[in-house]
């Protein structure tokens, strides 16, 4: 599958990737578009970084769907404002990351992907198998989850 | 032309996802393919039907509180996000009758002067649902 090619780092069985330490792990469950969710996560992320906390983010479910590839750049085209710019997720989450590489990390659980069709995520994500979650609440010192699955 | 009833439960999902892409987007389409569409604001959602605060000078209660903004600053960009008072005033423009649940709009203490012009209140009951081909949940 492409997804377990184009992620930054690939965990292999018996391999475990190092997962940087965290001041606070966002484990984003719910789905995008039915609530403002990611609009609070988004701003809760540089509300951290900011204050110089370090944050990592962790999509399962249709979360998963917020950084793949396949979205582009931008939104589709809006009738009413044909010249109006609209970010896709993947291009505002991918700006985010190239802003705050250093403090923010982003993965997206493999399996949840795989399962929504989420082959490809843009190359700032790192792909992670379900049981690499708990390493990288290990290395939060706090871990919030948003939604459900 | 098909005559229908839109209830709106809930206007702020996805406010980063959608950008202007949202349920009343959704409705000027219906309305524009379909024909006449009336809609009901009820529970959450008739909050959409409020004049941001410093439009009337502010005032007191659960109601009074601000409006989301309609821009998120994020690191060096900007991204719009949906303005629904200002959708609704759109809904209206197209002919659309728009009307808020009376009890509801209750529930949350709106300062007078806080609903936008042209929106009536009514009762948000069932028994209307006969007077319409469909009622759509949206």
């Amino acid at each position: 599958m492409t997804a377990r090619t184009t992620a930054g780092t690939t965990t292999r069985a018996g391999a475990r990737a190092k997962v940087e330490k965290t001041d606070i792990l966002f484990a984003v469950m719910g789905a995008p578009h039915a609530s403002d969710q990611t609009t609070t996560l988004l701003r809760l992320i540089q509300a951290t970084s900011d204050a110089g906390g370090r944050v990592g983010v962790w999509t399962c479910g249709y979360a998963t769907m917020l950084t793949q590839a396949s979205l582009g750049e931008t939104k589709p085209r809006n009738v009413l404002d044909w010249r109006g710019h609209y970010p896709s997720t993947a291009a505002i989450i991918g700006g985010l990351l190239a802003e705050h590489g250093e403090s923010v990390h982003w993965s997206a659980c493999r399996f949840c992907g795989e399962e929504r069709g989420v082959t490809e995520h843009i190359p700032a994500v790192r792909v992670r198998a379900p049981f690499a979650f708990a390493d990288h609440v290990r290395a939060a010192t706090k871990t919030m989850f948003l939604g459900v699955i | 032309m098909t005559r229908a009833l839109a209830i709106v439960e809930n206007g702020h999902r996805g406010a980063v996802e959608t950008q202007f892409a949202d349920v009343f987007y959704l409705v000027r389409e219906l309305n524009r393919q379909l024909g006449q569409l009336d809609v009901l604001l009820r529970g959450a959602a008739v909050v959409c039907a409020l004049r941001p605060p410093e439009a009337h000078g502010g005032g007191d209660g659960p109601g009074a509180g601000p409006t989301p903004a309609s821009r998120l600053a994020l690191g060096s960009g900007v991204i719009p996000l949906p303005d629904v008072a200002a959708s609704v005033e759109d809904l209206l423009g197209d002919g659309m009758a728009v009307a808020v649940d009376r009890e509801d709009l209750a529930a949350i203490a709106v300062p007078a002067g806080r609903l936008i012009s042209g929106v009536a209140v009514t009762r948000g009951d069932p028994a209307r649902w006969l007077d319409y081909d469909g009622v759509w949940f949206l």
